[in-house]
């Protein structure tokens, strides 16, 4: 009887003490209906300061209710080409009804663009997200450097056949005043604007004899020319070069030294777009680059013409020799330090990344003027041995031997382009030989001023790629540029493309969208 | 004996139910402190040189922070640092710097009525014996009617003053790895040397504006740095050639009696 007591005393206790837990949970459940968002497609276009993306979704509720309320935001895509995790992206709040109609301000490059739709009843929210393209009439097409006068000035060719003239004249009143020399680019060049911000953008690099003009592709308007794109004083003396993306920075080459501008906004790493000074070999020795340069695997070979050595920039700046010697110690027939000659022509051929990219240097000997010579070498960042595979004397019944335009067919096939008494030549470096070429449609008696293998294969939109041999003439005052596919080698038919305007074209860029800091794009 | 027990139970029961009550205190502590807030965790330590300064400069003030404990109130509060003596090379007051008790900065050693925070300036005097010596100002917050210590970690400051070059805090393994390489006093004086004319400064905030926020270094700035000293120094070192002088080296030390050259590098430590 006593435990009983005892025992029913402890359940009294126990029922007590959980007396005082209350259980709060709600118990009337409600089906939440799910709102969905239909209609949009994945991607769109349009063109900055023209168009006005209208969009226009299906939103519906499963339970039927429809009190809902939207907002549309905008924001830069994480990780392309004009954003970084360095610049805060913020989303920008565009509209507040389902039907967007939104006048298009933003800079060129990829967005998000995301619908809000919100239950006002229960606060469930579904979220759609489409990705824009802007673009303006600066984004895509073919920049044609061309001389004027004796000056220089970029034209435009758009893919719909719709062109640009005198770019540089529209915008600064004047052509720049001297003949011009390279055009280069970077698909994600960042710098400082003017409000003291990063900024990062598609930039075009226009050199001539004595200036240089880094230009917005976004407006074209000038981020920083030869008096303003150092860090510290403004050399003098200096003639420029080219200019280019080389992986972790923009290089800048000229004949007094190479200069590397670190930054890759790709990696987050951002920086002013200007240079310091010129790189050294071994932190002390100076150098003479020639024009001539090839980029493979992120780097930059050329020769020095102050000790007649083949050097490279690598992808962070840094300046690297090569030894004379093999793996083993051993002398070869050709050093490549010291050498004599002078270079005419350095081009390169297979590019592809972690595979071998062979270098061709076309010297002339330094005693005779009708002998020249073709050194094959092995353009490998990760060989620091002598790099020459091997050294032929060209024929001394070859035209090479008096030609002024040169070229590569840098993707597969191992053979070069020359001019030579304004006829085009293919050379075939495996065998030796050379063969007259007379591409279908192109006007006899026009001066040849450019020849270039000219391609892009990585855009987003396979139709968008090609790879052609490109041939500018100039005849009257007037430039037509000649676009040819490519078979075996040898322009294949009648030119894909025609371009045609005032000046002389001395080179050319093509810009794309979808380029990034990574893109393989050719060089000099 | 039955009554006893079913007592306790009832107790126990009126225990039980009160354990369901949970009293939250509030806020009652009623001596207010004062802590010292630091730049960095632990790091108490500034360097000061007027090694930079124009000669007619003779003041330099550091300006440090404390928070208060306890209850923001309506009114001024003072509060009293003192000099914690014991170094071997302790600044003097009055000498090396304006005492703490002296009323030209013991007047700011206030927090304003409402505030919990804030910074007061700590003097520091350039005296002739400092020019070849570093000496040391460690001082902690005393006790007074409004305030006392705090917790103990943040209660000291140290303050070296000197009229010599000292390492800059801020030429650290940041700024040895982009581009300046090992600290040595004859390369500090080189660089200050070689930037005099351009009204730069090779001082703390030079460096800080390069490394500080090591997660956003700029490299082309950085490189631009390396290389500007590389020239100047091969510029330097073909002049001594030409004077029949060896290369720039540091001083001599016990390990190696040539003095090591001075060199700029960049990635490496």
């Amino acid at each position: 009887m006593k435990k009983n007591y005892i025992m029913w005393f402890a359940c009294l206790i126990g029922l007590l003490i959980t007396a005082c837990y209350d259980d709060k949970g709600n118990y009337d459940y409600k089906e939440i209906g799910e709102i969905r968002i239909e209609g949009l497609d994945e991607k769109y276009e349009c063109v900055a300061f023209q168009d006005v993306l209208h969009l226009e979704p299906n939103v519906t509720i499963t339970d039927g209710t429809s009190d809902l309320e939207y907002f549309w935001t905008i924001n830069l895509t994480s990780g392309s080409a004009t954003s970084s995790e360095q610049i805060k992206i913020e989303l920008d709040t565009i509209g507040w009804e389902r039907v967007l109609d939104y006048p298009i301000t933003e800079k060129a490059g990829f967005y998000d663009v995301t619908l809000w739709a919100k239950n006002k009843e229960n606060g469930a929210t579904s979220i759609e997200t489409v990705s824009l393209s802007v673009v303006t009439p600066f984004s895509e097409g073919f920049y044609l450097l061309k001389e004027i006068n004796g000056e220089t000035d970029i034209d435009l060719h758009l893919r719909d056949g719709s062109y640009v003239m005198d770019i540089l004249k529209s915008k600064d009143g004047q052509h720049m005043p001297a003949a011009p020399v390279s055009i280069g680019l970077d698909p994600s060049y960042c710098f400082v604007n003017a409000q003291a911000d990063y900024e990062i953008t598609k930039a075009l690099f226009i050199c001539t004899e004595n200036d240089v003009r880094i230009s917005n592709v976004e407006d074209m308007s000038v981020i920083y020319t030869y008096n303003t794109m150092f860090l510290g004083e403004v050399p003098t003396g200096e003639k420029p070069y080219y200019m280019w993306r080389n992986f972790y920075g923009v290089g800048y080459v000229c004949d007094q030294g190479i200069y590397f501008s670190t930054q890759a906004p790709l990696y987050d790493l951002l920086g002013t777009g200007k240079f310091g000074l010129p790189a050294l070999v071994n932190e002390s020795e100076k150098t003479k680059p020639n024009f001539y340069g090839v980029i493979s695997n992120g780097c930059w070979f050329f020769f020095d013409e102050l000790k007649g050595r083949l050097l490279y920039l690598d992808f962070n700046g840094s300046l690297h020799t090569f030894s004379d010697t093999d793996k083993e110690g051993k002398e070869q027939p050709y050093p490549i330090n010291g050498i004599t000659h002078k270079l005419k022509f350095f081009g390169m051929n297979y590019i592809a990344v972690n595979k071998e990219t062979n270098g061709y240097a076309l010297f002339e000997d330094e005693n005779n003027a009708n002998k020249r010579y073709i050194y094959e070498l092995n353009l490998s960042t990760s060989n620091i041995y002598n790099p020459i595979k091997k050294v032929t004397e060209v024929s001394s019944a070859s035209k090479l031997n008096n030609a002024n335009l040169f070229c590569t067919y840098e993707t597969t096939t191992k053979v070069m382009y020359f001019v030579a008494n304004n006829q085009i030549y293919m050379y075939d470096l495996e065998q030796n030989t050379e063969e007259l070429i007379v591409p279908t449609g192109m006007a006899t008696g026009e001066e040849i001023t450019y020849i270039k293998n000219y391609y892009w294969t990585e855009d987003t939109d396979e139709k968008d790629n090609f790879n052609y041999l490109v041939f500018a003439t100039y005849q009257n005052g007037k430039y037509k540029i000649y676009m040819y596919d490519i078979l075996g080698g040898k322009p294949n038919g009648s030119p894909v493309r025609i371009l045609e305007g005032e000046g002389k074209v001395v080179s050319m860029r093509f810009i794309d969208k979808s380029m990034e800091m990574t893109s393989t794009i050719p060089a000099l | 004996m039955k009554k006893i027990k079913t007592y306790i139970l009832g107790v126990f029961l009126v225990f039980a139910f009160l354990a369901c009550e949970e009293e939250m205190d509030v806020y009652h502590e009623s001596i207010d402190r004062l802590n010292f807030i630091y730049e960095e965790w632990s790091d108490t330590l500034l360097n000061r040189t007027f090694v930079f300064d124009d000669k007619t400069r003779v003041f330099d003030t550091v300006w440090v922070e404390v928070a208060t404990q306890g209850f923001v109130v309506d009114h001024d509060r003072p509060f009293v640092l003192e000099q914690v003596m014991g170094d071997t090379n302790a600044a003097e007051a009055g000498v090396h710097f304006i005492a703490f008790n002296d009323s030209q900065v013991s007047s700011h050693y206030v927090v304003p009525a409402g505030a919990n925070e804030v910074k007061v300036p700590i003097v520091l005097k350039r005296d002739a014996s400092l020019k070849d010596k570093e000496l040391t100002v460690r001082f902690r917050i005393g006790n007074n009617e409004n305030f006392s210590s705090g917790y103990p970690q943040y209660q000291e400051r140290v303050i070296t003053v000197t009229d010599m070059l000292v390492q800059p805090k801020y030429w650290n393994m940041y700024a040895t790895y982009y581009f300046a390489g090992k600290y040595g006093k004859v390369k500090h004086q080189f660089m200050i040397d070689v930037t005099r004319d351009m009204g730069i400064k090779i001082n703390d905030d030079f460096f800080y504006e390069l490394v500080g926020d090591p997660s956003s270094v700029d490299m082309g700035m950085t490189d631009y740095w390396f290389y500007f000293f590389t020239y100047a120094l091969e510029e330097e070192n073909a002049k001594r050639a030409e004077q029949g002088l060896d290369v720039l080296r540091e001083e001599p030390t016990t390990s190696n009696p040539e003095g090591e050259i001075v060199k700029f590098t960049r990635y490496e430590f």
